[in-house]
């Protein structure tokens, strides 16, 4: 990985990125992490040396077993927590040098939590409350932008209890978006809804990191979300959690559900599979090493 | 064994009355057992009694008595949600801070405020203010707990989102932390509220001219009992409504706060 060479900015990284073609390698970092290791205070190795450059517009998975790191990885993305050694950058800058103002990172979690107390609307407010409290028609705009974007438009006056599980991560995307970010960090968003919700909310992430050309990086346990969604697929392994593979989907954009059912995606999902079976059998291997 | 209820409204209804019915049921037996075993009224008065002993007294007297402990425990009730609120606030933000203070907190609710409130009324004279003092002491406690256990409550990925957003520590605090404690902070006033009238009362067995707990206690050494029964009675009466008050002002004013009744 080429994680302290930083090109220049490519006049045009979208598109490039938009049609799927390995021009996106020319793109702007976003984020860099660089020999990260993250050993918790109970002494659990959670990250070793772990590297991953990120670059503008990159549809990024993390996949892999329950407790390799991937929700370690993102929070320390997201600048949530130390990192025991190496560097984390956002848009070249090292956070610990620059503050938070080079950030523009929004995060959306397993569980929707949303306030129960609190309507839809109230809630999608959340993150403009906590930035800079106090109403103005610019945060009325990008709040009834998000509503729209995620399709809850008219529920801005419905508690969260009022919503189907969908309905209600769909009010959790919406509140990641009303900071307008550029980089967006999903953890397993959709792993708590039945299946048909989930492949309906896949094309919605889609169209919006499309028409908003956010950056994402989409934690997951299953092989068929991140082969159809990303770009990338990051394979990681656990003890200790490291990343193991990284494999480009090459499959073009926009994607339809047509590309569920094609060839090209069964090749993906077998060939990413096996990189996590390969993955999972060196997890092993370690272990009886480190019986014996 | 299982007791089988009638379905719809009348099993609503009877649910309903059930309570009062056997409070009913149990005065009525408690005058049976004074009448037929023809008990002294110091020993125990019939409930007819009680309800004279109580007629006799002046209704202006009553309202006295019942506005000087109501004063002190509601001074000590307010005074006591000013400052536990705050502090267990400032205990969630340090950890120093709560480290240090804990203990102390833990000293203090361990000490019978009994034994306390004579030295109390001896150090600060028995004036108003002591006696709401003791009646901090007593109630200062649960309310710390139980704000603090609510703030803590705040689900970690908001804590997170508003760490990522770089929020200050009062917006998370307003925005966030304080909304997810209001369930425990009622719990703890409504502990919190009874333990003051316990509070008031304690004050007044200790030093006091005036009060439900001082007209217990003097009717009681004159032998009164049934004017003792009543005193205790009229006590517990205010004190439910101080209860139920808190269940109505949270039922007010954060309705979303209470638990849900069945699923939708
Ligand atoms: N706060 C923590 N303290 C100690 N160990 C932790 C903590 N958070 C996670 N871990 C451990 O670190 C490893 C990686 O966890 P996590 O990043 O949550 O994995 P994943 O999201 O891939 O399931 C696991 O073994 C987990 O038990
Ligand atoms: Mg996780």
């Amino acid at each position: 990985m080429t994680a302290n060479k930083v090109t220049p900015l490519n006049p045009e990284p979208d598109q490039e990125i938009m049609a799927g073609k390995a021009g996106a390698m020319t793109s702007r970092p976003v984020l860099q992490v660089d020999g990260v290791n993250k050993i918790y205070g109970n002494g659990t190795v959670a990250l070793k040396g772990a590297d991953l450059t990120v670059k503008q517009g990159e549809f990024v998975s993390l996949l892999g077993p329950s407790g390799c790191g991937k929700s370690t990885l993102l929070r320390i993305m997201a600048g949530l927590g130390e990192v025991t050694t190496g560097t984390v950058k956002w848009w070249e800058q090292d956070y610990g040098v620059v503050g938070s103002k080079g950030r523009k990172l929004a995060f959306v979690f397993q569980n929707a939590t949303l306030m129960p107390w609190a309507r839809v609307r109230k809630n999608v407010r959340l993150p403009l409350d906590l930035e800079h409290a106090g109403k103005s028609p610019e945060a009325e705009r990008k709040i009834d932008d998000a509503l729209g974007m995620v399709g809850l438009q008219g529920f801005d006056n419905s508690f969260p209890r009022e919503l189907s599980g969908g309905m209600q991560m769909r009010a959790s995307i919406a509140r990641a978006m009303v900071t307008e970010p550029n980089l967006l960090l999903m953890d397993e968003p959709f792993g708590a809804l039945d299946e048909m919700t989930r492949n309906r909310l896949n094309d919605d992430v889609l169209r919006l990191w499309k028409d908003k050309g956010w950056t994402i990086v989409f934690v997951t346990h299953s092989v068929y979300e991140a082969v159809y969604l990303s770009g990338r697929v990051v394979v990681m392994a656990a003890r200790p959690g490291r990343i193991v593979d990284d494999i480009s989907i090459e499959e073009p954009y926009p994607r339809s559900p047509d590309f569920r059912v094609s060839t090209e995606f069964a090749g993906y999902c077998r060939q990413v599979s096996r990189a996590l079976e390969r993955a999972s059998a060196m997890g092993e291997d370690r272990d009886e090493e480190s019986q014996s | 064994m299982r007791l089988t209820l009638p379905e719809g409204r009348a099993r609503a209804s009877l649910l309903m009355a059930a309570p009062w019915l056997f409070f009913l049921a149990l005065i009525l037996l408690w005058e049976l057992v004074c009448r037929a075993f023809a008990l002294p009224e110091y020993v125990l008065p019939a409930p007819s009694a009680i309800v004279e002993a109580f007629f006799k007294v002046e209704m202006s007297r009553w309202f006295t008595h019942l506005w000087a402990t109501l004063k002190v425990a509601l001074m000590g009730f307010a005074a006591s949600i000013l400052v536990a609120i705050p502090v267990a606030i400032a205990m969630m933000r340090s950890e120093l801070l709560s480290r240090t203070l804990y203990p102390l907190l833990v000293v203090i609710q361990s000490t019978p405020v009994v034994a306390v409130a004579p030295l109390i009324i001896v150090l600060m004279g028995s004036d108003d203010p002591s006696r709401v003092l003791i009646t901090c002491l007593l109630t200062f406690f649960p309310l710390v707990v139980s704000t603090a256990t609510g703030i803590n409550e705040t689900p970690e990925e908001l804590v997170e989102l508003s760490r990522s957003l770089d929020a200050p520590l009062r917006r998370e605090t307003w925005q966030i932390r304080i909304p997810y404690a209001i369930p425990h902070i009622f719990s703890g006033l409504r502990v919190a509220i009874t333990l003051a009238i316990i509070g008031a009362v304690v004050a007044e067995f200790v030093a006091a001219e005036e009060g439900l707990g001082y007209f217990i206690q003097f009717s009681t050494s004159f032998f009164r009992i049934p004017q003792a029964f009543a005193g205790l009675f009229f006590l517990a009466v205010v004190s439910l409504l101080l209860f139920k008050s808190v269940q109505w002002s949270q039922q007010l004013f954060f309705p979303w706060s209470l638990p849900r009744k069945g699923s939708h």
